[in-house]
């Protein structure tokens, strides 16, 4: 059932998205001050 | 493609389009690093940018987008990312505060340079964005006016926010980053004028006209529209589409369901139900009058199901999307057997109770009314639909059916509750909630 899959992966996906782009955002951000800073 | 791959592609690109310029930054040659919390501080910058210019897709409307991803879906991103944009916003001045309290004075807008001008307007901008969404009922703003307030201060948080960036010109000195930073600027200016200027000029060339207007129970119209001039639209029974009166390029116009049979080619109707706004205006419509139609849109669909056992839930005017497919199914001499569920306050303000009836001829329908307020003397089922209430009336193997649900945001959700209670798998539930804006 293609929409079957639809309506579980949809509470998955929006958290997830939301999940992977915070972390992300985060993530790059100290890591390019981290590098920036000479912190490495 | 197919639709997992089309997905992954849209992920792949969205996340391309927030992270590349930040990447490229610190692969690609850069000026001499500064203190950890600024740079941190201007990394959550880039990304607040990037961020805050592709708000613009998930709502765009776009027929490649809208095909990979429920609409409420595409909603729920909008709103979840812009909070985040917002949250980024403001972190990134905070942490440059932190690190250098002598920028406070950055905060007096007579004094402060243009570029520091600028990013404190834009922020402001995107905290009444946040504001007027958030709280757009509590604050009693119209639909049509809260949406040219939202496009205005998209408008300005985005546009300061840039001329802020390009202003600093620490790191936008570096070509590559100009480069970046204009490509995704065309990127959207380009679907912004497609919305406000190519798609209007679609819609204004294919108008339609109203053939009828009938007046149906609970408060409610359907209007009989004719393609005026063109072929029309073909549609899928449940999708929905957004209808104005006015000019296309007034932008004031609302989503409804398109509730007759998607097998009719030359005629479309949607029913209206009173509900404030443009909805209270329907009943003063007369034939003959212009309206013009953007769709269709939505996954809400049983085309793909047609294989499988059928259960539809509305509640109130959710039964607008129901009536197509079941005015659809009719169309197509449909054998297998139906259940519909529909909940209303009260008997007469059932809409298409006439109908449904003569569709029982028609059609191998279960149909089960649910009355919050039953006449005297009801036999039928009353108060709001529960898990037993389903249990009594579903045919023994409903756990394989495909179960389809319209109506208010609430009643979804509590359906969708008695449906886990009953062991339906999620997977079989499309519910289609009725408040995305």
């Amino acid at each position: 059932m293609r929409g079957g899959r639809e309506m579980n992966k949809r509470d998955r996906i929006k958290r997830l998205f939301i999940i992977i782009t915070v972390a992300l955002c985060v993530g790059l951000a100290v890591l390019f001050g981290a590098i920036q800073a000479g912190l490495f | 493609m197919k639709k997992k791959s089309q997905t992954y592609l849209w992920f792949a690109i969205y996340f391309l389009m927030i992270f590349l310029p930040l990447i490229l930054l610190m692969i690609l040659p850069r000026p001499a690093g500064r203190e950890f919390l600024r740079e941190v501080s201007v990394a959550l910058g880039f990304l607040t940018m990037a961020l805050l210019g592709l708000q613009i897709i998930p709502t765009s409307r776009l027929k490649f987008f809208t095909k990979a991803f429920p609409m409420d879906t595409l909603y729920a991103f909008h709103h979840g990312l812009s909070i985040l944009t917002f949250i980024l916003a403001f972190i990134h001045p905070i942490l440059l505060f932190i690190n250098n309290p002598a920028t406070l004075r950055l905060l007096n807008l007579i004094e402060a340079p243009w570029r520091a001008r600028a990013a404190v307007v834009s922020v402001l901008a995107m905290l009444f964005l946040v504001v007027t969404s958030v709280w757009r009922e509590v604050l009693k703003l119209k639909y049509d006016i809260w949406r040219w307030v939202h496009d205005f201060l998209a408008f300005l948080a985005v546009g300061l926010a840039l001329y802020h960036m390009f202003k600093v010109n620490h790191y936008m000195a570096l070509t590559y980053q100009k480069v970046i930073w204009l490509l995704l600027t065309g990127i959207w200016t380009a679907i912004i004028l497609y919305l406000r200027l190519v798609r209007p000029i679609i819609l204004l060339r294919k108008p339609y006209r109203i053939d009828r207007i009938v007046e149906e129970r609970g408060q409610s119209w359907t209007i009989y529209l004719k393609p005026d001039g063109h072929q029309g639209m073909s549609f899928e029974a449940g999708q929905f589409a957004w209808i104005t009166m006015e000019s296309p390029f007034i932008f004031r116009e609302n989503p409804f369901s398109f509730s007759s049979s998607s097998e009719v080619g030359d005629e479309i109707a949607f029913t209206i139900k009173e509900l404030g706004d443009f909805t209270e205006t329907v009943k003063e419509f007369k034939p003959g009058d212009t309206v013009y139609v953007d769709g269709p849109y939505g996954t809400f669909s049983m085309d793909d199901h047609a294989d499988d056992e059928l259960v539809l839930i509305a509640g109130g005017i959710g039964s607008a999307p129901v009536m197509a497919m079941l005015r659809t199914l009719a169309d197509r001499n449909y054998q297998k057997r139906v259940t519909v569920f529909y909940g209303n306050p009260t008997w007469e303000t059932v809409i298409y109770r006439e109908e449904l009836e003569e569709l029982a001829k028609k059609l191998d329908i279960n149909l089960v009314h649910v009355l919050e307020e039953p006449p005297e003397g009801w036999e039928g089922e009353s108060g709001f639909l529960t898990a037993e209430i389903l249990r009594r009336h579903l045919p023994e193997d409903y756990r394989r059916a495909a179960f389809f649900l319209c109506g208010p945001l609430e009643m979804i959700n509590a359906v969708e509750r008695a449906l886990k209670a009953i062991d339906v798998p999620p997977g079989h539930v499309f519910p289609e909630k009725y408040e995305m804006a």
